[in-house]
């Protein structure tokens, strides 16, 4: 990928990365790569029902946080719900491009999940007890680590849907540890404890 | 352990909800064996104290319900009990007093219960003032509300047998106990509201990351606001329940049941850390709290027992609710 697509990529605020992608689309015309780019982004930012800006992936990582609690009971329905979010996230539409499209998509998931852990350092998200009190530093970090790992091992599982995940699972799990220096140990124990707790039950 | 969690059926209404059900089924048969050995010539074991123990638990029930949704968001609302009280006296005064036709005084109950809610779920979501103390404000107003409209008088609603009394049949009707049905009813609407419709969805995901899911476009203010309107609601209808059991309203009362349905909510399952709640659980929850205090009754103790009790019910529930969280974490 071009140094543009980089930018791209590393880019948050909608606005401009629609600027950079125009950018692009100017210097090497209308490429795969960029076609998807620009499919996403309608996808990620544009409401398709009142044409609002959105960012419906971002929306789609916290719908799915919220469906894992419920993921044992409703089994049919949420499998369903699920299909529907990662539909949302473009994971079919890639599909058509091939190789270079799992390439784009990859990039583009890695994009939202930064964008969440971003909102991770929210006042609200460090709150806990009726916002009463606030998380120490490495109660937050497990808190983070607890949504990682159920939107890559946890949802999944639960819902026997490791394949349909597999893509944002990937991205989500590199990108944890991207931002955070000890996130493959973080995630290593979230398994070992979710291990741990099911030998106990046994 | 692990097979029976796998069932079908434990799975579609919850284990730990299946525990609580068996709670409340050996507090009976505590209460039952104790009652007579404590309180001699009493027995706990009959349809009235049954009928007693609901006629608790459909109010409590309902404020349970309205405080979930509350809690959902990440909020609390410690207002419930003076609002509810707040609700009954005004609208009862305006039955006995005024003389305006009883469906509407019901209407006004339920308009009071909404206004707290609005101005409650104003203050957190549009001004952002913590919901700890926007409803302990709240709690001041309605108490004072009460006193004021009612000129710190009680009210008393139409007896059975009067005319207007048929808005006791809500909560039981030839021996029936309706007000459990509609209890059950009313935490129907509620389940299908917060788990199956987009505005639920929004208030269990503010509760989880409050700014993801503003950032990725939805109202927040708009639907955690909802939350307490909802719960205001809610509080309208307890109001007309608990007038429908007792038929007086004392003015400057009603906070110790703000501890009753906190505890229901959090014993049913629901997370004081937001974006986790259990309506059914709610319901479970306050039919445990209206036994406890049918049995401190029963056995003779007075009702400062209860407050007792209730006060270590709604430690042992949050404690048992951090911790379980620190676990999970």
């Amino acid at each position: 990928m071009t140094e543009q697509y980089t930018l791209y990529f590393e880019e948050t605020d909608a606005d401009k990365r629609k600027a950079l992608l125009d950018a692009i689309g100017k210097e090497e015309g209308d490429t795969p790569a960029c076609r998807l780019c620009g499919r996403l982004w309608e996808m990620r930012y544009v409401d398709p029902k009142s044409g609002r800006r959105v960012d419906l992936f971002l929306w789609e990582l916290v719908e799915l946080l919220c469906l894992y609690s419920t993921a044992g009971l409703m089994k049919k329905g949420n499998s369903r719900d699920a299909k529907k979010a990662l539909d949302a996230m473009g994971i079919s539409e890639a599909a058509r491009y091939g190789a270079e499209g799992e390439a784009v998509l990859y990039e583009e998931l890695c994009n939202a999940v930064r964008l969440y852990l971003r909102t991770c350092d929210s006042k609200s998200y460090h709150k806990r007890l009726l916002g009463l009190m606030e998380m120490k530093e490495a109660e937050w970090q497990q808190k983070v680590a607890r949504d990682m790992w159920r939107l890559s091992v946890g949802l999944p599982r639960r819902l026997a849907m490791e394949e349909e995940f597999s893509p944002l699972a990937k991205a989500v799990r590199d990108e944890f540890c991207r931002s955070f220096e000890n996130g493959k140990q973080l995630l290593e124990e979230r398994e070992e404890r979710e291990r741990r707790g099911k030998d106990k039950k046994q | 352990m692990e097979k029976i969690k796998n069932n079908k059926f434990v799975k579609i209404v919850g284990f730990n909800r299946l525990v609580l059900m068996g709670v409340i089924v050996l507090l009976y048969i505590l209460f039952a064996v104790l009652t007579p050995i404590l309180h001699s010539g009493a027995t706990f074991v009959s349809y009235e104290r049954i009928m007693s123990a609901l006629n608790y638990a459909y109010f409590i029930g309902f404020m349970a319900l309205g405080v979930t949704f509350v809690i959902a968001t990440g909020g609390i609302d410690f207002s419930v009990g003076p609002v509810m009280f707040a609700s009954a006296l005004i609208s009862g005064f305006c039955l006995t007093k005024y003389n305006i036709p009883l469906p509407v005084c019901l209407l006004i109950s339920l308009l009071v219960g909404l206004l707290f809610g609005v101005l409650n779920g104003y203050f957190v979501a549009y001004r952002f003032l913590p919901s700890f103390i926007t409803s302990m404000a709240s709690m001041q107003i309605a108490k004072g509300i009460g006193s004021v409209f009612t000129k710190t008088q009680s009210v008393t609603w139409p007896g059975s047998g009067s005319a207007n009394s048929w808005y006791r049949y809500l909560v039981k009707w030839n021996n029936i106990p309706t007000g459990f049905i509609l209890l059950c009813l009313v935490a129907v609407i509620c389940a299908v509201v917060l788990h199956k419709t987009k505005a639920g969805r929004y208030m269990l995901c503010i509760g989880s990351n409050k700014e993801a899911v503003r950032l990725s476009g939805v109202n927040t203010k708009k639907w955690e606001m909802l939350a307490y309107v909802i719960c205001g609601l809610l509080v309208g209808i307890a109001a007309i329940f608990y007038v429908g059991a007792y038929t007086t309203v004392q003015p400057g009362l009603g906070d110790t049941f703000n501890n009753e349905a906190i505890a229901a909510c959090v014993m049913g399952g629901t997370s004081m850390a937001g974006g986790l709640a259990s309506i059914l659980g709610a319901v479970i929850g306050a039919v445990i709290v209206a036994l406890m205090q049918e049995g401190i009754l029963a056995m003779g103790f007075t009702i400062s027992y209860q407050y007792v009790l209730t006060g270590l019910i709604v430690l042992a529930a949050v404690t048992a609710d951090i911790m379980s969280r620190k676990r999970k974490n």
